[in-house]
Parts: structure tokens; sequence; C-alpha cells
């Protein structure tokens, strides 16, 4: 009897959790996990707000198995649809159901017809089916986006939709907002609240679900069109066809290589070889789609809005293979502005070279740039690489890969001081301080050894109630970034930086990895291997100006260069008698034989900080956070095209340096240019850096920019020395070769 | 703003405000009644100091050390275990600038059981009653509990008792807990250099 009523006792009993090592670095402090908290109340209500965001700011504690979770859950999401319908539902957006159409929009009138027969007669008849439908879904789709708006007035139509000629480019008043802050508005503040007003006032439910429909149609149609041009012996060459429908301009081209110019088609389909295109394609309002099967190609859009920018619409661009070179304006690569953009390319070494807000911004809805395989580049200026503004979810997932990400300027001239400016890029979810709550941005490269650069505001950053957060898989990396970044919340935010696996480099400034700042929460996480830290105040697991910090590293040797006396860094936290609120800084190393460069961080210890900051270096106890995305998504590898001419030998370097730069060569004529030059390295390499700082600039796209990182290590002298010895513009002409050198495997390493 | 302007005729807007239903109209009024240290506003500061708003009990905490009153002590000795860390911080404040009233309760404090509150108690008496405090130090820096040996060798330096520098030396370098090592000698160093 007793011994059943013990049982019972103890079954029924609170079961009292095993104080871990978070709980006993937080009781140095007199803490528990329950202060680890910030006042949701503080925040201003707006018709914008997430409550996602809301629950991490109330426990920031929270957000590396949040973080963890949604990056699983995108990672594996395997249509479009379902990402888009992941997406609603982190900004919190039901999809409304499929409204019943007005009975004359189906009817199909006699120009409709006329369409139909044209189309019919000028592509084979599997082609013409898919372009069928496809217009068909436009023009359903249309419908349903318009009725998004239907609770506007004209007035507010107006503020949403009237172009305006700024500096003799036409732009949407959104736009100007947010790439140039209303230049030109004479009274700032009435025309934000009128923009807001009226954005409050479109149902995005209704966006978004014609974009979800939208994005099942273009797959669909990708899908069938890559199987039938696979069966084809040969494919007609130049434009098949280039007529207006009810849906816009389609144009489909053959297998030849064209230049494509002139007006911006809606829906464009290429059914293969190495294309270049001027035309700001895959963009636009409305639905937009193209579908590019196959070749080397080259995107030099001469306008705003492109490849794959839904602008109060849908756009879904899809680069099927080949090594890619997209050199874009602004708003291009996976932007939703009141809808969805969305830009994918499957297959291929890409540079990714654009303006401002590009590759996954998500304002008023969800941006996404997808690219599945192949080292690649991104550039951008300001305002992208994952990116989000208000109600926004921003994305970019890079499924595998040696790749680097590179923002902020370039070329000098653009900058908000003389040291640096703002990137807002790399994971970057932002509000629009007085007026709206941000959305939630995230990176998710899931493979291979990966740079990132960024100066200000960069590598998951929050600000203004929103959530931003990087992702890394598996791969040695390494992170550059100047103030505010590297999981750094300021004003109201929360964000993070989790690193998953390999052995990486940190290199921050003032706020970075993993600091909180001004009612804000920073998270970072490295789940193992040895890594290195470098920062300065305000930084590794730090809380100021009533922010919360935490640094957690798990496993691994480390070296922390940081943690100067008096300044706030390794668990720096501080009480902010004049709010009445304090800063909790945290910082705990798991594992492993640690340096430190100052006193009183040692290995295998416990140090306070002045107030409210607690570091704990132990090699006993379990890591807090441990909990990792499986992405368990197998990526289909286009079929290997058979080469269908000879190639004729290449003889000496300086024929394989032609055979690179010319833009019309053919891959396997590519590969085997590549492989002269690997063998004749030493006289290819002086070759190969000339052609890297060719003037102009886009001359060094042909070569240098491709092939110097395939031939691995042995190029990093003469990068090196272009580092010491070149200027500004040689040295960031330099980096994105030097991230995407070929490099020894982690296992090697 | 009504408590910064330090007239008596904004007290009576200020005391209906302790009752508003939005919790930063009634922090802001406790914050503006402590600055014009209106005595009177006692038993509606005492009771938003109970409030279910974390920030309201921090800022009343705040207000009731401004008036200086003892008969606050009680209130304050029982906020120093509340489960937001901000209130436990300023009611420690507080209790400082009530000053030499409080000392007794927070030696009740210091003599029970509760090893976080006896850690922030001895903090605070060493920053009220300096002089009087060796012995609890003392007792303190060998308690079993790493925390309150940490918090003594802090009172020792708040309070600055010169005879504690050698044994927190010697502590520095003896004690189980890096973290007790560390104040330890930081508390030493800055007692060696009293004159």
């Amino acid at each position: 009897m007793p011994l059943i009523l013990s049982f019972l006792l103890c079954s029924t009993g609170p079961v009292i959790a095993e104080p871990d090592l978070l709980d006993r670095a937080l009781r140095a402090i007199k803490m528990t996990r329950a202060d680890v908290t910030l006042d949701k109340n503080y925040r201003r209500r707006d018709a914008f707000a997430l409550k996602g965001v809301d629950e991490m700011l109330t426990a920031p504690l929270k957000l590396p198995d949040y973080a963890q979770q949604m990056g699983e859950e995108l990672g594996n999401a395997t249509t479009l649809r379902e990402l888009i319908e992941l997406g609603a539902s982190r900004l919190e957006v039901a999809l409304d159901t499929i409204p019943s159409l007005p009975k004359d929009e189906r009817k199909h009138s006699w120009r409709e017809s006329r369409w139909r027969k044209k189309v019919n007669r000028a592509l084979p008849q599997a082609v013409a089916v898919e372009v069928i439908k496809l217009v068909d879904a436009a023009i359903y789709c249309n419908v349903v986006i318009d009725t998004a708006y239907v609770q506007l007035s004209k007035q507010e139509r107006a503020v949403l939709f009237e172009q305006k000629d700024v500096e003799h480019r036409k732009e949407y008043p959104l736009h100007e907002y947010f790439v140039r802050h209303h230049r030109g508005v004479e009274n700032v503040e009435k025309a934000n609240h009128a923009l807001f007003k009226a954005s409050a006032k479109v149902k995005l439910g209704k966006l978004l679900l014609a974009a979800a429909v939208w994005s099942e149609h273009v797959e669909n149609a990708k899908e069938n069109l890559k199987n039938w041009a696979a069966e084809q012996k040969g494919i007609d060459d130049g434009i098949l066809l280039e007529l207006r429908t009810p849906a816009g301009l389609v144009m489909v081209t053959g297998d030849d290589s064209s230049i494509i110019r002139g007006p911006r088609p809606q829906l464009l389909i290429d059914l293969g070889g190495d294309d270049t295109y001027f035309t700001a394609i895959g963009g636009g309002k409305g639905c937009t789609a193209v579908i590019e099967l196959a070749g080397d190609d080259t995107y030099i859009p001469d306008a705003d809005r492109a490849l794959g920018a839904g602008i109060h619409g849908a756009s879904i661009f899809i680069d099927c293979e080949g090594d890619d070179r997209y050199n874009t304006r602004d708003v291009a690569l996976g932007v939703g502005l009141f809808g969805v953009g969305i830009a994918i390319d499957e297959a291929g070494r890409d540079d990714y070279n654009a303006q401002e807000i590009a590759s996954g911004v998500g304002v008023m809805g969800i941006g996404i740039q997808i690219d599945l395989e192949g080292h690649d580049s991104y550039f951008v200026r300001r305002m992208g690489q994952a990116a989000s503004v208000t109600r926004g979810l921003g994305l970019l997932i890079d499924r595998a890969g040696n790749d680097s990400y590179f923002a902020g300027r370039r070329y000098g001239g653009w900058s908000t001081s003389r040291e640096f400016s703002a990137s807002a890029a790399q994971g970057f979810a932002g509000g629009v301080r007085e007026y709206t709550s941000g959305g939630i941005a995230l990176l998710l490269d899931l493979q291979g050894h990966d740079s990132y650069y960024g100066e200000a505001i960069a590598q998951g950053v929050g600000y203004w109630f929103a959530l931003g957060m990087l992702i890394d898989g598996n791969g040695n990396d390494n992170y550059q970034a100047l103030h505010y970044s590297q999981g750094s919340g300021f004003h109201f935010a929360v964000a993070g930086l989790f690193d998953n696996a390999g052995n990486d480099t940190y290199l921050g400034g003032v706020t970075c990895q993993g600091s909180g700042y001004d009612y804000s929460a920073g998270v970072m996480v490295d789940y193992s291997g040895n890594d290195l830290y470098k920062s300065s105040h305000l930084s590794s697991g730090s809380g100021g100006v009533t922010g919360m910090g935490f640094l957690f590293d798990n496993g691994g040797n480390d070296v922390y260069l940081t943690g100067r006396p008096r300044s706030h860094s390794l668990g720096g936290g501080q009480f902010v008698k004049r709010r009445g609120f304090g800063c909790i800084g945290g910082f705990i190393d798991t594992g492993g034989k640690d340096y430190y460069l100052y006193e009183p961080c040692k290995d295998n210890s416990l140090w306070t900080r002045a107030q409210d900051g607690v570091g704990l270096d132990t090699e006993k106890g379990k890591a807090i956070y441990a909990k990792r995305m499986k992405v368990t998504r197998k990526v289909d590898k286009p079929a290997q095209q058979k080469s269908q001419h000879a190639v004729a030998p290449l003889s000496n370097v300086e024929e394989a340096m032609k055979k690179l730069s010319n833009w019309r060569t053919k891959k396997d004529e590519k590969e085997q240019a590549v492989a002269v030059l690997k063998k004749n390295l030493k006289e290819a390499e002086p070759l190969l850096i000339d052609h890297l700082l060719a003037e102009p600039f886009y001359m060094s796209f042909g070569a240098a920019y491709s092939v110097i990182p395939q031939m691995g290590a042995e190029m990093a002298p003469a990068l090196v020395k272009v580092f010491e010895t070149g200027d500004a513009e040689d040295r960031v002409r330099a980096f994105p070769c030097w991230g995407r050198l070929s490099r020894p495997s982690p296992s090697e390493h | 703003m009504l408590g910064k302007t330090e007239s008596p005729q904004s007290i009576g807007t200020l005391t209906a405000g302790l009752a508003d239903e939005n919790y930063r109209v009634r922090g802001t009024a406790a914050l503006g009644l402590g600055r014009l240290e209106h005595k009177e506003a006692l038993p509606e500061l005492l009771k938003l100091l109970e409030d279910p708003n974390h920030t309201c009990r921090t800022w009343a905490a705040m207000a009731l050390g401004r008036l200086k009153d003892d008969k606050a002590t009680d209130a304050l000795i029982g906020a120093l275990g509340d489960s937001h860390y901000a209130v436990r911080t300023v009611a420690a404040d507080a209790l400082i600038q009530i000053g030499t009233p409080t000392v007794k309760s927070l030696k009740a404090v210091w003599n029970g059981d509760n090893s976080v509150l006896r850690s922030r108690a001895i903090e605070t008496l060493a920053r009220v009653a300096k002089s009087d405090l060796r012995k609890e130090i003392e007792k303190g820096l060998t308690d079993t509990e790493a925390l309150v040996r940490a918090s003594a060798c802090r009172a020792a330096q708040f309070a600055g008792i010169k005879e504690l520098a050698q044994p927190l030396r010697k502590l520095s370098q003896s004690d189980g807990d890096s973290n007790v090592r560390q104040v330890a000698a930081e508390a030493a160093q800055v007692l060696s250099k009293l004159k």
C-alpha cells in the first residue's frame, strides 16, 4: 500500500524540470527564464502587426526553435503553392476561398477565339495547350486580384496605383516610398498616412490566393514543357509566337540563342538556347510568368520590376538550366509588393547582380528567391537577399553550393555615411518607424561553404516590431558585417542568426552576434564546429538600453577575440534606471577548449558583468539548443543533355580564354576550356586576374566570375594580392570569387 | 509632463491617473507623484505595487523610493521577490533611498532561508548601513551558496570595509566557484585602493 501511494504521489505531483545551464547562468544574476521577456504592450497598435512577432518579443528564448521549425517547413515544401500557403500562415493571412466569378468573365469572346487559333497555328500542339491554359489561368487570377481592391475608394486606389514621373522614371507610390523615401513629396507624413490607410484596406488573402493558383498553373506548365522538350529531337529557332491576348502580350521563343528587346511580355516561354534579355520580363501588375527551359542566359532588364516582381499581382520566374547572369535594376528577383513575386533558378552557377529591393523581398506580400544548385554569388546594394517591410515575408532559399552573399555599396558614391551604408539585407525585417509594424524575413542556405558580407544592418536583423532570421545549414562559413548585424534586434524587434554546422568565422562591429538594443532581443546559436568570433561593443550575447542579447555556442574549440573590459560583450547587461527596465546579456559556450582574449572570460568558468550580464563556459552539461531543421526534400537534377555537336579541341590558354569570354559559347565547350585553364593554371592565372579587373566592369562577367572559383584554392594567393594591392573596386570584384573558391568538404577540414 | 511641472495643481490629475485602464498612464502617474514627493499618495502607490503589469509595479517602486517613507518598507521588501527582475532591482534601489529604517527588515530577510533574497538583501544592506555590517559579510563569505558568497563580496566592496580586503584576496584564489573568485578579486582590488 505505501508503495502504491508513493507511486501515485510521484506520478501526480508537479514535475520540476532539472535546471539546465541557462538556468544556472541566469541564477548567477538572480534571474530565471521568466525574466527573459519584453513587454509587448509597448507596441503602438497598427493594422499590420503580427502576433508571431509579439510572441517572440514576449519569449525571445523560443526564437531558435521557431526559426528551425520555419526553416524545416519552408525547406521541405514541394510546390510553390505550398510555399505561398506556408508564407501566408506566417503572415497570419487566411487564403480566401475561390470566389465565383461573374459569368461574362468566363465567356470566350470572338476576340479570344481568334488568339486561341493563332496560338494553335504558331506552336507545336503540346506547347500551345500549355500557353492557352496559362492565359486562361491568368485571366481568372487577374479577376481574383481585382477583388482584393474592392473596398478602396477612388482616391485610395489612386494612392496605390497612380504612376508618378519621378526623374523620368514612372514609379508606383509604394515603390517610390520604399526606394527613395518619398523623394520630392512635400508632406511626407500626410503621404505616409494616406499610403498605409489605403494599404490596410487591401485584402491580402485574395492576392495570395490568386498567387497560389497562378503559381500552381505555372509550375505545372513548366513540368509539362520540360518533359515535352526532353522528347524533342529538334525545336524550331527564332520567335515562335508574339501575340496580344486578353492576359497581355505572350511570347514563345525557340531553341536558338535569342536576343530579346522591346515591349514587356506578360508571359514568356523560352524553349532553349543561350538567350540575352534586355526587356524587363516577369514583372509588373497582374499575373506574369517566365519559363526559361534551357541555356546559359543573361538577363539585363532595361527597367525596374523584373524577373519575378509581383506588384499588385503575382509574378513567377523560372530558369530551369544553365549558368546564368542576372544584372538587374531595382525591384527584381522575387519581390512581392502587394502580391507575390517568385524567382527560381534550378541549376548552374549563377551570378545575381541587383541594385535595390531584390532577391526575396516582401512588402504587403511575399517575395521568394530560390536557387537549387551551383555555386552562386548574390549582390545587392540595399534591401535584399531576404528582406521584408510592412506585413511582408522575404525569403531566400539556396539549397546547395558554395555561395557568396554581398550586400552594400560597390562602386562608391552611394551610402548613408562615408564609412558604410545600410545594407538592410541577408535576413532583415523592419517596420516603418512610427507608422507600421514590420514583417518576417528568412535567409535559408542549406548546404555549402558560404561567405556573407554586409555593411550595417545585415545577417539576421530585426527593426521596429519585426523578425529577421538567417539560418545556414552545413558548411564552413564566413560572416562579415559592421553594425547591427549577425542576430541583432534593435528598436522593438527580434532577430536571430543560426549556423547549424561547420567551422565558422564571425567578424562584426558594434551591436552584433546576439545582441538586443532598445526593447529588442537578438539570439545567435552556433550549433557545432570550431568557430572564431571577433566583435566590438554590445556584442556576443549582450543587451543595451533595455534590450536582451544571447549567444549560444555548442561544442568545438572556439576563439573569442571580443569582450574588452568595460565593453558590453560576452554577456554584457546593464540596468537603465531612467526607464525602470534593464538589459540582459547571456553567453553560454558548451564543450571544447575555448580561448578568450580578455579577463574575466575563461575556459570552464562562470562570470558576471556589472549588472544583469552573465557568461558561462563549460565542458559539462547539455547544450541549450540542439534541435536543428531536417530538410529531406531531394532536388531533382535535370537530365544531362547530350552534346549535339562535336567540340573542336583547344590548343592553348589564350584560345580557352577567348572561348570563355564569348557568351555564345556552348556549355560543353566551356567545360573543355575550363579544363585547359586548370591544366595550365600558372599561365592562366594572370589572364584570369586581368579579366577580373577589366574595364568596364561588366567585361569581367564573361569568364573571371564563373571560372576563377572553379580553379580552387590555388587561385587564393593571386586574389589575396588583389586585396592587398588593388583599390576598393578591385577588392569588391575579388570578393565573390574568393567566397566561392572550391574548398575541401567539412569532413576534410 | 504633469509630474515634471512640479505643480501641486497636477496632483489631483495624477492621483486619478493611478486608476486608469491603460497601464502606461497608471505607471507614469505614479512616476509623476513620486517626482512631486506627494506622500499622501502612499496607499495608492502601495496598491499599484501589486498591479498585474510589471512596468506599473516597477514605476510604483520607483515612486515609493522617492517618497522615502518607511511605511513602504514591508511592501518593498516583498517586492524583492517579485516575478519580474526590473521590479526586484528597483525595489532594492527604493529601499536604499529610504535608508536606515529599512535595516531591521533587510536583516530579517538576510537571516532567512531564500538564498536569492539573502543575496539581494546583503547587497542592499551594504549600501544602507555600511559600518555595522562586517559580521554579516564575513558570515556571507563562507556561505554554502555561491550566489550568496558573490553578493557578500560585492557587499564588502559597496560598504567599503577595508579590513575585508585580505580575506577577499584569499577567496579570489581558493573559492570553488569561478564567479565568486572573479567578484572577490574585483572587490579586493577596489578595497585595497581605498585610503
